[in-house]
């Protein structure tokens, strides 16, 4: 569980950060909420697809 | 040289161009490495310079938290293990401070090979605490604050000289 938490954790770091780099401020949320979806997307797909290899 | 095609329009000269300002970029870019957060704050985006700040400080306190260990440059990966010192680096004067209080010195350089052939103390110390449960998260932490102050260093050093515009030219 406390994986979970700290990849969470860490695309939440990423994102705030990214998203406050990104021009237009006005965009920054949808930027950021969309780092955060990607990161923590395709690392939930990427432990799906090992899966069946465990 | 120093005159290019911009988007802000605001100053003396053909509409559509700037200044370049790169001494008050590198000026930025020095602050940023300082302290992080700092460059930003001379520039005058004091909320991106909180941002920063926290981010920097709290992604650096939970790679110490967590027992993280700072790189060494490896004599048997000395590129890759290069580039993971500089991403250190980034962090700024306060990172041979911090290397000096996980390792006892501040070594940069790893010598004698894994467990049980211990090296010299500080060496010692960091195999110690890499044995640490969560200690591989911790080092992803601390990469993490150095590669971000990279990045906020750069990000400075394009605003303070006019390549990126600034912040608040683009509204709340």
């Amino acid at each position: 569980m406390r994986h979970l938490v700290h990849m969470l954790l860490f695309a939440t770091l990423l994102a705030v950060f990214f998203a406050t780099m990104y021009r237009p401020r006005g965009a920054r949320l949808r930027f950021g909420l969309a780092v955060w979806g990607a990161l923590v997307g395709s690392a939930l797909g990427l432990a799906l697809l090992m899966y069946p290899f465990t | 040289m120093g005159r290019v095609r911009g988007t802000r329009g605001e100053t003396a000269g053909t509409p559509g161009e700037h200044h370049l300002d790169p001494a008050r970029g590198v000026l930025a870019g020095f602050l940023a490495w300082v302290f992080p957060g700092a460059g930003h704050f001379f520039l005058g985006a004091r909320r991106e310079a909180v941002v920063y700040l926290v981010l920097v400080l709290g992604s650096l306190g939970l790679g110490v938290g967590l027992g993280g260990n700072l790189a060494m440059v490896d004599p048997r990966l000395p590129v890759l293990s290069g580039m993971h010192v500089f991403s250190n680096l980034g962090l700024g004067p306060m990172e041979p401070l911090i290397r000096t209080a996980l390792y006892g010195s501040p070594a940069y350089v790893r010598h004698g090979e894994a467990p049980p052939a211990l090296g010299p103390p500080p060496v010692t110390r960091r195999w110690r605490r890499s044995f640490s449960t969560w200690s591989g998260y911790g080092n992803g932490y601390l990469t993490l604050a150095g590669l971000m102050n990279l990045l906020v260093i750069l990000d400075a050093w394009d605003i303070g000289s006019g390549r990126k515009r600034h912040p608040r030219e683009d509204g709340a």
